[in-house]
């Protein structure tokens, strides 16, 4: 024990001083990069004169304190009567009472379109806590504690701050790229989603992206005049949710499985933990599934908007060449520059000939389909790797099982992706494989 | 002063300072229940953390670039240090651990995708400055590592995700 007090007084100076750097290296030596959301700081509301804003600084620390000796006084004996856990009121009780108002303000910021500063707000209250707080409470509980606090966290919380922490950077990539790649199922065709191979003559691309757009307004057309779409229906349902989308639901899905089941020790975990586990992995899929349903329904949303933005652009502008800009932008990759000033034109008609869209964008039965698909594909990619534990008694042999299906999905997972955008298919497969054993191997590693 | 009660006119979380006298009367009196002791607290402390967090954004806007950002970087979360302190006092090291990692949760999930849910729903086309969010999410990331490294000799845990009422 003694080891582990002083590694984590040595992990806890070292995370100081790598906090204190990276303020030196935004704050100063690079403060350039970051300047966006040091200037967003101000609030909106008048700052107070400096007098003023130090003394309720001071007094309130101490109300504060005074308030919070209360809480913890009579927090044992309340969470006893209220039949709360400690851990639920720390996590869920103190978190939201520490970040209420910086919440607050976070989302007022987004309100506004600020959302550098929610951004900001968000994951540098994130880091302030455990690069700093944490550390500041794990040197003060030698003078102030009864006896001094490790960093030793129970397994369900090393869980839920790793998904956290790991999630939180993908949420952005992830939410960049929803609003690039998500096809509009019944909207103006995403633009970018159908990028074609370079090296197709020209007429054949124009042809191609004309027929698209063409294809699906007037499907727009027909659906805005109410006007029976039944065996529009039909195609439109099949392609609600394409193969790109639909497979990586599913590796996302298997790999957060996989995260929880791989935590499980083989050696000491009993079936209560077991089945802790496998509910735990079902409940984060549930939750992501919804997360995930509701992020296409917003990305679906975005990207009509974005599109009817386009069409409305193109009608106003004064000139063909302004209006040629637009488009050009909103084709992938150089596809704009190399149609030239004709292809522009001809998607330009197009645009003019179509009937008035509605003002407003909104859903339809399709984009609640495809959430739908979204969130079933989530959930039920548990399954397969939950499974094994139900039915094999032996805690190894069910544990080996269960990574031998998840690695097996993932493989097939990958080989599809592969074959879909036209690679090696065996090698995505294996790629994708060998990435599913090296979160396993780090999960491990990390002590489940 | 006057500021003050604007401020309060503003914010209506600045409402709940309300709850502070009474709180402190009944604790004084020691007429109420630990139970509603709890929820008196709760409620008290919230107008505080959004006294704090405007008085801090106040001194950092008006001293230099620098200053401000390390202010706000070490005070940005006094409450919750504060709130913090009292319970490593008392030797509740649960409450404290669990507040630590719930914070962590809170901030980089719900907060996070809530506000991109706010933003999107309302503005189609959002921008922020990737360049800090990426240092930040790889200094969190380290910092999860390192929190969470346990070496294989240290004592386990009580097993199961929750651990018991006490520890």
């Amino acid at each position: 024990m003694a080891f582990t007090e002083k590694l984590s007084v040595f992990l806890t100076i070292v995370l100081i001083a790598t906090y204190g750097l990276g303020l030196l290296f935004t704050l100063r030596t690079h403060r350039e990069f970051f300047g966006a959301a040091e200037s967003h700081r101000e609030g909106d509301a008048a700052p107070w004169p400096i007098s003023l804003a130090l003394g309720i600084l001071g007094d309130v620390t101490v109300l504060v304190a005074l308030v919070s000796e209360v809480f913890v006084a009579s927090v044992q004996d309340a969470t006893h009567a209220l039949g709360m856990s400690q851990a639920f009121v720390g996590f869920i009780v103190v978190a939201l009472v520490g970040c209420g108002a910086e919440m607050a303000s976070a989302f007022s910021g987004a309100r506004k379109n600020r959302l550098d500063l929610s951004v900001g707000i968000a994951l540098g209250s994130a880091t302030q806590i455990a690069l700093f707080v944490a550390l500041v409470l794990v040197l003060a509980s030698y003078s102030l504690g009864p006896q001094p606090m490790t960093l030793q966290f129970w397994p369900g919380a090393v869980l839920m701050v790793l998904l956290a922490t790991v999630t939180a950077p993908n949420i952005q990539r992830r939410s960049l790229s929803l609003v690039y790649w998500r096809p509009g199922p019944c909207g103006l065709p995403d633009l970018r989603h159908h990028a074609l191979p370079a090296s197709s003559p020209r007429a054949l691309r124009r042809a191609t992206t004309a027929s698209r757009l063409n294809e699906s307004l007037r499907h727009r057309g027909r659906m805005r005049k109410g006007g029976s779409m039944s065996n529009m229906d039909k195609e439109k349902r099949q392609r609600v949710l394409d193969p790109v989308s639909r497979i990586s639901e599913i590796i996302f899905g298997v790999l957060m499985a996989l995260s929880f089941t791989g935590s499980l020790n083989a050696a000491t975990s009993g079936r209560e933990e077991v089945r802790t586990v496998m509910l735990t992995a079902l409940g984060c899929n549930l939750a992501w599934g919804l997360v995930d349903a509701v992020m296409y329904l917003v990305a679906t949303l975005t990207g009509r908007a974005r599109n009817q933005m386009l069409l409305r652009m193109v009608r106003s502008a004064s000139d063909p060449q302004s209006a040629h800009a637009g488009i050009a932008e909103a084709l992938p990759g150089r596809m704009g520059e190399e149609m030239g000033a004709e292809g522009l034109e001809d998607i330009r008609q197009h645009l003019l000939a179509l009937p008035d869209t509605p003002a407003r964008v909104r859903f339809g039965q399709d984009d609640f389909l495809g959430a739908l698909g979204v969130f079933l594909l989530v959930v039920l990619s548990t399954f397969p790797v939950v499974v094994p534990f139900m039915f094999i008694s032996k805690m190894a042999l069910a544990m080996r099982a269960s990574n031998a299906v998840a690695l097996v999905l993932l493989f097939i997972g990958g080989y599809r992706i592969g074959h879909y955008a036209g690679g090696v298919a065996w090698r995505a497969g294996l790629a994708m494989a060998a990435v599913g054993g090296v979160l396993v191997s780090i999960i491990m590693a990390l002590g489940g | 002063m006057n500021l003050l009660l604007n401020e309060i006119r503003r914010n209506s979380l600045l409402r709940l300072l309300l709850f502070v006298p009474v709180m402190l009367v009944v604790e004084h009196l020691e007429a109420g229940t630990p139970t509603l002791l709890f929820v008196l607290s709760i409620l008290a402390i919230v107008p505080f953390a959004a006294l704090l967090s405007h008085a801090t954004e106040s001194v950092a806007t008006k001293t230099s670039d620098a200053v401000g950002g390390l202010l706000n970087a070490t005070l940005g979360n006094l409450t919750e240090l504060v709130i913090a302190l009292a319970a490593l006092r008392a030797g509740e090291y649960m409450l404290v651990k669990a507040s630590i990692a719930g914070a962590i949760v809170t901030n980089s999930l719900f907060m996070l995708g809530a506000s991109f849910l706010l933003s999107g729903l309302r503005h189609h086309t959002q921008e922020f400055n990737s360049a800090s969010a990426r240092l930040q999410a790889g200094q969190l990331f380290l910092a999860t590592i390192a929190l969470l490294i346990r070496p294989p000799w240290a004592q386990r845990m009580p097993s199961g995700p929750w651990p018991s009422l006490r520890s």
